[in-house]
């Protein structure tokens, strides 16, 4: 595994620690979170942001994955040319 | 309404019976059955693994779930969402370059044991029928409410029609059914979403509208509804990262492309398309619900409560901004929703039964792609007839909780036994069956030992274990054991890290 990897399981579980621990119980999370912005509730607003958060974080993972298998594949196939 | 809803019924069964036909006509061997010879495009399987993953029970459960606890509902999703996110990562490339047709393969590509695949393949057999268990009783539940039938003859129903679907169609059936469905489900969520944001009239309209009918003194919207605990918060959590990361049936679908550019492709597919779904069943379809079903007197029974049940909630509501004729599609989406998540369960258990257990336990007699296939095909007879029998049974368990079952095995079995034998290259052959046996031990005898089991099913006072969801005690030690045990055992411990 490399560096990398690690960094994104960390960053991965640091995007979901504060959501698992403010569902914990009662009274977890702030106070303002029980406000309304918009007529739509901040804890509606915040679990969309969570959301595009990670989905973001998806999209930009799977780019730098397919940059490296197409970064892999050529080079086997520079390999296999060689005399 | 009833003649309409039937009409769609026959249309979706024939539509799925066409595509089974056809794929068994394109079917040639072992690889077509377990895995489509490897012809989706990474797009179509990324339809097929977003299917996967939106079964009944996620779309149904998940609206009917937001009727009791709120906004913490979020948390069932956005975890699964960051268990994709991180097999995106660590775990599709790996596992498409060392596997072939089922997870077994993987293990056995590494550690080169017959007895480490046996392993894996109980562990595949277990998670994909607590979780095909699951999809039959809220399937039963569904057709007996919306078309009229006995819940044993709507569960005999579905359990002879996967057995067609899998037993002639194999995995090509299954993908296309599954693709199909999703495509209609994430249309019809479309559909509802719009439709309710124009009844409602924006939004901020919606959510005033939504907190009027709750009679609870704390607001549906505000965080800690659920009140888990901080333990079973965190092992909920990891539960839905670790066991989605390793759920068998979708983890099969990535050896049905081609390469591992088109693997990542089709769960980045997968992702973007349950994330958008999912983020618009949160975002609107939920909280309308809440507006326009819970409370309205039309859908309520005697006792006030939905009627149907709370699994019922986005029917209804289908009906109430649609007619009936909306009604009868959603109804439609829903039953194929179940056929193709069982289909693809099916294909999970079927296939490490021939190929995982009976192939590694017929020591020095290998079977033939005939043999193999036959194995196959009795075994999704047995699995349909098991999965029937066992709905019946548990026909009045918590939907969630049987899913989450599911999660928190895979979490404790085949994440571990997988991250090891990718990344570990100390992992010996008697450590990866340690793992698999502790955590699949540890995991099932803590869940029957859980409040949702201990007490509400076998009618004890007090639960022995604290905690429904066993994940956090039961991974760390399935990864202890593979630790202490190829400590002490010898065995290939070449090359996991060149992966």
């Amino acid at each position: 595994m490399k560096p990398v990897d690690i960094f994104r399981i960390v960053l991965v579980l640091a995007i979901l620690a504060p959501l698992v621990i403010i569902q914990s119980g009662p009274g977890v999370a702030p106070q303002w979170m029980n406000q309304r912005l918009g007529g739509i509730p901040v804890t509606v607003v915040a679990t969309t942001l969570w959301f595009i958060v990670m989905m973001s974080l998806t999209g930009i993972i799977a780019r730098q994955q397919t940059m490296a298998s197409r970064k892999d594949m050529a080079s086997r196939k520079d390999a296999g040319n060689q005399p | 309404m009833m003649s309409a809803s039937i009409g769609y019924f026959f249309v979706t069964i024939a539509i799925t019976l066409a595509i089974t036909f056809w794929a068994a006509r394109r079917n040639t061997g072992r690889a077509s059955f377990y895995a489509a010879e490897g012809r989706i495009t990474g797009t179509q399987n990324g339809f097929a693994i977003a299917g996967d993953y939106m079964s009944a029970g996620t779309i149904l459960g998940i609206v009917g779930l937001y009727t009791l606890i709120g906004v913490d509902v979020s948390l069932y999703f956005i975890a699964p969402l960051g268990g994709l996110c991180l097999g995106l990562a660590i775990l599709v490339g790996p596992l498409r370059r060392m596997g072939k047709y089922t997870l077994g393969d993987v293990v056995q590509s590494r550690l080169k044991e017959p007895r480490t695949r046996v392993v894996l393949g109980a562990c595949t057999i277990t998670i994909s029928l607590i979780n095909l268990v699951a999809q039959m009783v809220g399937a039963g539940g569904l057709i007996s409410i919306v078309f009229g039938l006995e819940f044993n003859l709507a569960v005999i129903t579905v359990g002879t029609l996967m057995t067609f679907y899998v037993a002639f169609g194999g995995m090509l059936a299954a993908t296309w059914v599954q693709i199909i469905k999703a495509g209609l489900l994430v249309g019809a969520v479309i559909l509802l979403s719009l439709l309710c944001i124009i009844k409602a009239g924006g939004l901020g309209a919606l959510y005033t509208l939504a907190e009027t009918p709750q009679a609870s003194d704390r607001s549906l919207f505000e965080f800690g509804a659920i009140n888990h605990g901080l333990f079973s918060s965190i092992s909920l959590a990891v539960a839905s990262v670790a066991g989605m990361m390793s759920m068998p049936h979708l983890l099969i679908r990535f050896f049905t492309v081609p390469d591992e550019t088109q693997a990542k492709r089709s769960l980045l597919v997968g992702t973007l398309l349950i994330g958008g779904t999912m983020g618009l069943v949160f975002l609107v379809v939920s909280p309308a619900g809440l507006a326009f079903v819970t409370g309205n007197a039309a859908y309520q029974d005697a006792s006030g409560g939905v009627s149907g049940g709370s699994n019922m909630i986005s029917l209804h509501l289908a009906r109430e901004l649609g007619g009936e004729f909306f009604f009868g599609v959603m109804s439609a989406v829903a039953f194929s929703t179940i056929l193709a998540v069982v289909a693809g369960l099916t294909v999970a258990i079927s296939s490490a039964t021939s190929h995982d257990i009976f192939a590694a336990l017929r020591k020095g007699a290998p079977m033939s792609e005939r043999q193999e296939v036959g194995i196959f095909r009795l075994a999704a007879v047995f699995t349909s007839a098991a999965a029937v029998g066992l709905a019946v049974v548990f026909q009045h368990e918590n939907l969630t909780f049987l899913i989450v079952m599911g999660l928190n095995v895979a979490a404790c079995t085949t994440f571990p036994l997988l991250m090891l034998a990718i990344y570990w290259r100390g992992l010996t052959p008697a450590g990866a069956v340690a793992a698999g046996v502790v955590g699949l031990v540890s995991s099932v005898g803590l869940i029957v030992l859980s409040p949702a089991f201990w007490v509400k099913v076998l009618g004890n006072p007090e639960a022995v274990f604290p905690s429904d969801y066993p994940a956090l005690v039961c991974m760390p030690l399935a990864f202890a054991a593979a630790w202490l045990v190829s400590r002490f055992s010898t065995g290939p411990q070449e090359a996991a890290a060149s992966y």
